[in-house]
Formats: structure tokens, C-alpha cells, sequence
């Protein structure tokens, strides 16, 4: 039962911090996927090696919540940074979920001494 | 036991353990580790700090707000402005801060409820008023380097709370001001004391664990993640702003408040200065009283762990596992059949009995609960006709 | 068998068993159940566990607080570990384990104390007689 659970934690815990890992790059270039922001040798690589570079069509959305969310809080600029802060905060609770998980043994009120043959 | 702390707080605080413990299980209960998130963060606030070192500008220059300015404030303003996750690390820094405080409040309040401050503990309580007072004061100072125009009132007012104090004060707001003016050299001195201050809490924190065998100060990783966590979170929900650069020919009056750090400077704002330093003073002793045996009639006295010369062996079991360091292997006395002798140093000793338990040779005794007898009490009672 | 007794060797600072102990620290609703009180789970010696065995008791609750919360900082980790044999000095090989039962509770968990105590007291009074003590005890 607490088993299974603990699988359960452990496999949640590791999804949610790898996507939310996947998004730090997303954070850091600014909140967007777009071909420019990403440095210079990323792009060469891209271009001439054929290794695409993620797309962040999909959470587009965020990014204009998130910096509307940081101009009335009251910063000024660098809002990719507080954002990298954000989900980097985020991928670590997920991170200690699974480690608590992976770690954690039942709460432990009552010791039965092994029997030795 | 706990007689000095209400029953139903101490009683409560149990309860909320183990049910914590149910659910994320003893080893990962951060109400174990409560001495530990404040060493934790201090980490991050070292490391934090040492970023933000690396580009801050202590001077106060202001030559009539001219282009290409360079003092504290501006360099704070780059940092946050244009230093690649320069706003991330400095908002680490400020609210790992308040964390620590935090968790130091929490601390001592578990401390006290649990009842484990006073007799042998006193050394810790004392010790640990003075580094949450180095902390407080460091922070403050913290709040002055960024020099926006709450620094500068803040300033003042540590200046006037100074000169307020009869024969030392004058000394004390030289020392503090660095001269007798805010100059460049008043926030040279202010860094020094920010930084200096802080790696003196390294040796505050020796005396406060100097007396712990393995004093528990690194939580496991899942909760150092946590912690972590918080604190970026925190960052995002809460980003950090300046206010506008001071500016000593000014006189600004009021400022946002941290209560973490700033409350005496409420207080200051509140009351005048007589009655702010008899509080703030007050209350310090007030807590260093704390711990006092006077205060606990029921407490009992502690009476210090024998050894029984003849029977001991040398083995350092009880030296091992003693939880307060007071038990000593010395060299045993010439035409002894052993090398060592255990020594109990009986000022250290809380009577715990763990070194009883530690002896397989019955060797080591509590004067008041002798384990011959506890074991002539279990003979008894096992063999005991059923009535 | 069933007058045997059954010792518990409880932390005062454990769960709080005065209010169903009478004078003679024994638990009014486990006909048997002896309790005797220290200042720390940390004092109980593997000693006194053998001592309570060759007495004829038909077992040994030990009880501390629960784990990682300990008055004297590091009591209760330290009996677990001396019981389980990770930290010297341990139970003698004779002491039969399955008598000897520990209990990690905090001071109002009362409840749970007397359920495990009343289940492990019916264990192990339906044991078979442990050997006489002159006897050698079977080997390995």
C-alpha cells in the first residue's frame, strides 16, 4: 500500500521536475522559443548539423501572464530570469517529492528485533 | 519533565510531529532537523553573498546625480538590472535572509517547548540569543548597503539610537559612521561589518554545538531541496525593488518595513530613545534569564553520571555515545590492567543515562537511579506471584 | 502460562502511562504488565533485558519516543540500534528476539501503547516455555 504509493510519488516527481526542467532554457532565453533568442553556437549547431532546437509554442501563453504578474509585483526587467527562478523552484519540490519518496520508509513507532536462526 | 511549559503546548507539538512523521516519515520530519534549516540557509546566504560581492561598489557618491555614477546604489541597480540572474541571486540573498530568521524563531520556540534550554543546555540558549542578535544586526546592516533612501534613514536612526546611549555613544556612532559623517568610508565600514559579522557567526556557531556530539546541522537533500524551493519561489511571487537612490543632502522620512530585520527601527519610530534601548535591552536580558534554575521549582537537579573505577575497562562505549560530550577517556592511573579510564565531567552531564545503557560492564551509575537497582526492580516484578 | 509477566521498560518522557498504572507500576488493564520508568530510553542496558528473561518474564516492551525526537538528543536511536545489533553492547544470542518487542511513541499516544502491549502480551504468554536456564540454549 505505502508502497505503491511511494512508486507512484517517485514517478510523478521525476515527470514534473524533467518537464519543468525542459522549460528552464524557455526562461532563460526571455520566455520565448523563438530562433533568435537562442545563442549564437546553439543556432550554428542547429543550422548546420541538423539538431533541431525545442519549440515552446505550447506554453507561449505563460510568458505574457508571468511578466504582466512581475510588472504589477513591481520588477522592472529580467523577467526570463524570475521566471528560470520560478520553475527552477518548482522542478526542485518536484525533485524532493521523489527523493522523500525514494528514501522514505514507513513511520516507524514499533521495532520487531529480527529472529535469529 | 516538561513541568515549566504548558502541557497542552508541549503536548500539541508532539502531536504534530507524529503526524508529520506518518505522513512524510521520521526521517525526512523537518521538525527534527529545526536546528539545522537556519545552518542551511546560512549557506546559501554565504554563497549568495559572495555573488554579490563580487560587484558591489561600496561608496555613497552621488556628484549631483551625474551620468555614469558609480556607488552602491547604482551597482545594486546594475545587478538587478543587468547582470544575467543578478535579481534572481540578490532576492535569494534578501529573502534567505528572513528565512533565516525564520527559522531561528522556530527553533528556539521548539527549544522552549519541548523544555530543552536550561541546566546543562544554558550554554546553547545564551549562545544562541547572541547569534539571533549577530544575525539581526548583520541583516540591518544589509538593508543600509543597497543605499536607497531607506538606507539613509536607517542610517540616522542607528545614529541617534547610538548617541542616545550615555559615556559609550559617542564612540559608538564614530565607529559605526567610520568618522563623524556619512562618508564612502561609513558604507566601507558597513560592508565590513555585514561580512565580517557574518563569518564570526561561524565561530558563534562553534559554542553553540561545541558541547553536542554529533550535533545534527545538514538536513537530508529532499528537505535542503525544499528549502531551496521556498526561497525561489519566493523570489518570483515577491521580486525585489529599490527604492530611489539616497541622497544625504535629503531628509526622507518614511520607508517600507521588514519585519524580519527592521522591527527595533519600528519600535525606534514609536517611542523615544530612552524607553526604545530599556526595551531592546530589556528584552535581551529578559531572554538570557530564560534558562534561570530559579524560575523552575519543579525542575529537578541533575545528578552527574559516576563511574565505578573498579569496574571500568577503557572501552569508550559511554565516551561514544555520551550525547554531551561529558564523558572523558583519560589515561588510566599507573597499575591499572587497562590503558584508558572514563572521567565524567559533571558540569556537562544531564543525567540522561544513555552512558548506563552504553556499558556492558555495569561500570557507569546515576547516583540517583543506581541500574543495579533497576535491574533488582525488574527481578522482582518478573518474579513476582500473581496476586 | 498466563500469569507470566511481561516487563515494560519505558522513557519518562515516553508515553505518558501514569494514568493506567497503579502504585506498584503495574498496567491496570494487562493483568502482568509491569512498568519501570527511566530518564531516557538511552539507559535501558541489553543487560536489563536479560536480567527481566532469567527472572522468568515472559518478555520486554521497550518504549521510547519516537524516533528522531529524543529529549537527550539521541537515546531512543541509540537502544533501537543496540537491539537490532548495529551499535555495542547487544542482546546476548540467548535472548530469545521474538520476546522482546520496542515501541517508539510519543508522550500522548497512550492508546497505542496499551493495543500493542495487550497483542504482544497474548504473544508471547502463547510461546512455547523458553528452556530452563541451566540448559544450554540451542545452538547457532
Amino acid at each position: 500500500m505505502g508502497k505503491t504509493i511511494d512508486i507512484v510519488l517517485v514517478v510523478v516527481g521525476a515527470i514534473a521536475c524533467l518537464a519543468l526542467t525542459g522549460l528552464m532554457p524557455w526562461a532563460e532565453l526571455g520566455m520565448t522559443g523563438a530562433p533568435d533568442a537562442w545563442p549564437l553556437w546553439l543556432r550554428w549547431i542547429n543550422q548546420n548539423l541538423g539538431i533541431p532546437l525545442p519549440s515552446y509554442d505550447q506554453v507561449a501563453s505563460l510568458s505574457t501572464g508571468w511578466s504582466e504578474y512581475l510588472k504589477k509585483a513591481g520588477a522592472e526587467s529580467s523577467f526570463g530570469d524570475y521566471a528560470y527562478s520560478l520553475v527552477m523552484g518548482l522542478a526542485m519540490v518536484a525533485a524532493a517529492i521523489g527523493i522523500a519518496a525514494i528514501g522514505r520508509e514507513e513511520a516507524e513507532e514499533k521495532t520487531v528485533l529480527p529472529v535469529k536462526k | 519533565m516538561y513541568t515549566s511549559i504548558p502541557k497542552g503546548l508541549t503536548d500539541l507539538t508532539l502531536a504534530i510531529e507524529k503526524g508529520t512523521n506518518a505522513v512524510i516519515s521520521n526521517r525526512y520530519n523537518p521538525f527534527y532537523y529545526h536546528g539545522a534549516l537556519p545552518q542551511f540557509y546560512l549557506w546559501v546566504l554565504f554563497l549568495s553573498g559572495l555573488l554579490l560581492f563580487a560587484y558591489y561598489i561600496p561608496t555613497i557618491d552621488n556628484a549631483y546625480f551625474s551620468a555614469n555614477l558609480v556607488n552602491a546604489w547604482t551597482s545594486v541597480d546594475y545587478i538587478t538590472g543587468k547582470l544575467p540572474m543578478g535579481a534572481v541571486v540578490r532576492g535569494v540573498h534578501r529573502y534567505a535572509g528572513d528565512a533565516m530568521v525564520i527559522t531561528i524563531v522556530l527553533h528556539a520556540l521548539r527549544v522552549w517547548v519541548t523544555d530543552r534550554y536550561r541546566q546543562y543546555r544554558w550554554v546553547q540558549w545564551i549562545s544562541g540569543i547572541v547569534l539571533l542578535l549577530m544575525v539581526l544586526f548583520i541583516g540591518q546592516t544589509g538593508y543600509y548597503l543597497v543605499w536607497d533612501e531607506r538606507s539613509l534613514v536607517l542610517t540616522r536612526m542607528t545614529v541617534s539610537a547610538c548617541e542616545a546611549l550615555p559615556i559609550i555613544g559617542p564612540g559608538l556612532k564614530a565607529w559605526f559612521l567610520n568618522g563623524s559623517a556619512i562618508t564612502n568610508l561609513t558604507l566601507s565600514n558597513f560592508l565590513f561589518i555585514h561580512i565580517g559579522l557574518s563569518f564570526t557567526l561561524l565561530f558563534g556557531l562553534w559554542v553553540h554545538y561545541v558541547r553536542m556530539t554529533r550535533p545534527v546541522i545538514t538536513p537530508p537533500p529532499a528537505i535542503n531541496y525544499m528549502l531551496m524551493a521556498v526561497l525561489l519561489l519566493v523570489v518570483f511571487a515577491y521580486p525585489i525593488t529599490s527604492g530611489k537612490m539616497a541622497d544625504i543632502n535629503s531628509a526622507p522620512t518614511s520607508f517600507d518595513i521588514d519585519w524580519f530585520f527592521l522591527f527595533p527601527y519600528w519600535l525606534m519610530a514609536k517611542v523615544d530613545l530612552t524607553t526604545y534601548w530599556v526595551l531592546m535591552i530589556g528584552a535581551t536580558v529578559g531572554l538570557c534569564l530564560v534558562p534561570l534554575p530559579s524560575l523552575y521549582k519543579a525542575a529537578a537537579p541533575i545528578e552527574a553520571a559516576e563511574v565505578v573505577l573498579t569496574k571500568c575497562v577503557g572501552c569508550s562505549l559511554c565516551a561514544n555515545d555520551c550525547p554531551y560530550q561529558a564523558i572523558e577517556m583519560v589515561p588510566a592511573p599507573a597499575g591499572s590492567r587497562f590503558k584508558l579510564l572514563a572521567t565524567v565531567k559533571p558540569y556537562r552531564c544531564s543525567g540522561c543515562g544513555v552512558c548506563v545503557g552504553a556499558c556492558a560492564f555495569d561500570a557507569i551509575d546515576l547516583p540517583n537511579l543506581l541500574d543495579s537497582d533497576v535491574t533488582a526492580q525488574i527481578r522482582a516484578m518478573a518474579e513476582a506471584k500473581p496476586n | 502460562m498466563s500469569e507470566q509477566k511481561v516487563i515494560t521498560l519505558i522513557c519518562e518522557r515516553a508515553c505518558d502511562l501514569d494514568s493506567v498504572c497503579n502504585e506498584q507500576g503495574e498496567v491496570k488493564e494487562v493483568d502482568g504488565l509491569h512498568v519501570v520508568k527511566l530518564p531516557c530510553s538511552g539507559m535501558i542496558q541489553p543487560l536489563m533485558i536479560e536480567a527481566a528473561m532469567k527472572a522468568g518474564a515472559a518478555g520486554v516492551i521497550v518504549t521510547g519516543c519516537q524516533i528522531g525526537d529524543c529529549y537527550y538528543r539521541e537515546g531512543n536511536r541509540m537502544i533501537r540500534e543496540r537491539l537490532l545489533g548495529q551499535r555495542p553492547p547487544g542482546l546476548k544470542k540467548t535472548v530469545d528476539r521474538q520476546r522482546v518487542l520496542a515501541l517508539w511513541l510519543s508522550r500522548p499516544q497512550k492508546d497505542r501503547f496499551l493495543s500493542e502491549a495487550k497483542e504482544f502480551v497474548a504473544f508471547v504468554r502463547q510461546l512455547p516455555a523458553p528452556p530452563p536456564p541451566a540448559a544450554k540454549p540451542a545452538a547457532k
